[in-house]
């Protein structure tokens, strides 16, 4: 049986296990073969903070850049790490800036909302999350 | 009972670049150090090879993500992309197409469903945790 990201999120959720993290891919990529072999594709990752603040009027987690040393925290991990995407929504004040697209909001921004509403699963998945 | 599900990358990377490349074209300035620390993490030997500023990659577009049917609506398995490419410039007709480096639910180091290489080239990801 086919099972779905949520699932597996849910049954990590009930033993209390914090298991997923937010990144953004920079870079998709193969070893070279003179350097070894790994089974599965590897990736380069910036990782956002950990998903423990919820904003008080949405309830959607909230997030930043993670960094380390004043520089974006970031790692290579391998691609069977993926669990699936998430969409990331600018956390604006009264006014929301018109340099802002959606091409480089990432850039931009420090404080984004995870997009719980993107899909019905997202948000069973997110719902009851830590 | 076991999960699954599956990712794929292309049959071909779409093109193979520099370290330097890397680094601009993907703003990675710390590609190098990252790999290293990767592949020291995961040394099975005690020579391990480290790569280099004179390495090629090869790099893909995007990742595809299979998913199961709707935890929800039961809705059927529908796959979605990954992007991580960098702006490409206008060129003759063609017109300039922006960098889209996505953000993706990561499992922690150890969570992930364990994987099989299909003889297709997608791997299936089983969980029995």
């Amino acid at each position: 049986m086919v099972r779905t990201w949520s699932h597996r999120l849910v049954e990590c959720v009930l033993t209390s296990i914090l298991v997923v993290h937010i990144a953004q891919v920079r870079i998709i990529f193969k070893l070279p073969e003179h350097i070894g072999h790994y089974p599965h594709p590897l990736a380069y990752v910036e990782w956002f903070t950990s998903l423990r603040r919820r904003d008080p009027v949405s309830g959607q987690f909230v997030v930043t850049r993670s960094t380390r040393n004043h520089q974006r925290n970031v790692s290579v991990i391998s691609a069977d790490r993926f669990a699936h995407p998430c969409h990331l929504q600018a956390q604006c004040g009264r006014k929301i800036t018109l340099d802002w697209t959606s091409d480089n909001v990432l850039e931009m921004v420090s404080a984004f909302h995870v997009n719980s509403y993107i899909s019905l699963d997202t948000f069973v998945a997110l719902s009851d999350c830590y | 009972m076991p999960a699954k599900a599956a990712y794929k990358v292309a049959k071909f990377p779409a093109r193979r670049v520099s370290v330097q490349q890397l680094q601009d074209d993907y703003q990675v300035p710390e590609f190098l150090a990252a790999l290293k620390h990767f592949l020291n993490s995961r040394a099975t030997r005690v020579k391990v090879v480290f790569p280099t500023e004179s390495d090629r990659f090869e790099v893909f577009n995007q990742l595809y993500m299979a998913n199961g049917p709707s935890v929800v609506t039961r809705h059927s398995s529908s796959w979605h992309k990954i992007h991580a490419k960098p702006k490409v410039a206008a060129c003759g007709h063609k017109a300039e197409s922006p960098a889209k480096f996505d953000t993706a639910f990561v499992w922690d180091e150890g969570h992930q469903p364990k994987t099989l290489l299909e003889p297709n080239g997608t791997y299936l990801v089983s969980s029995t945790r």
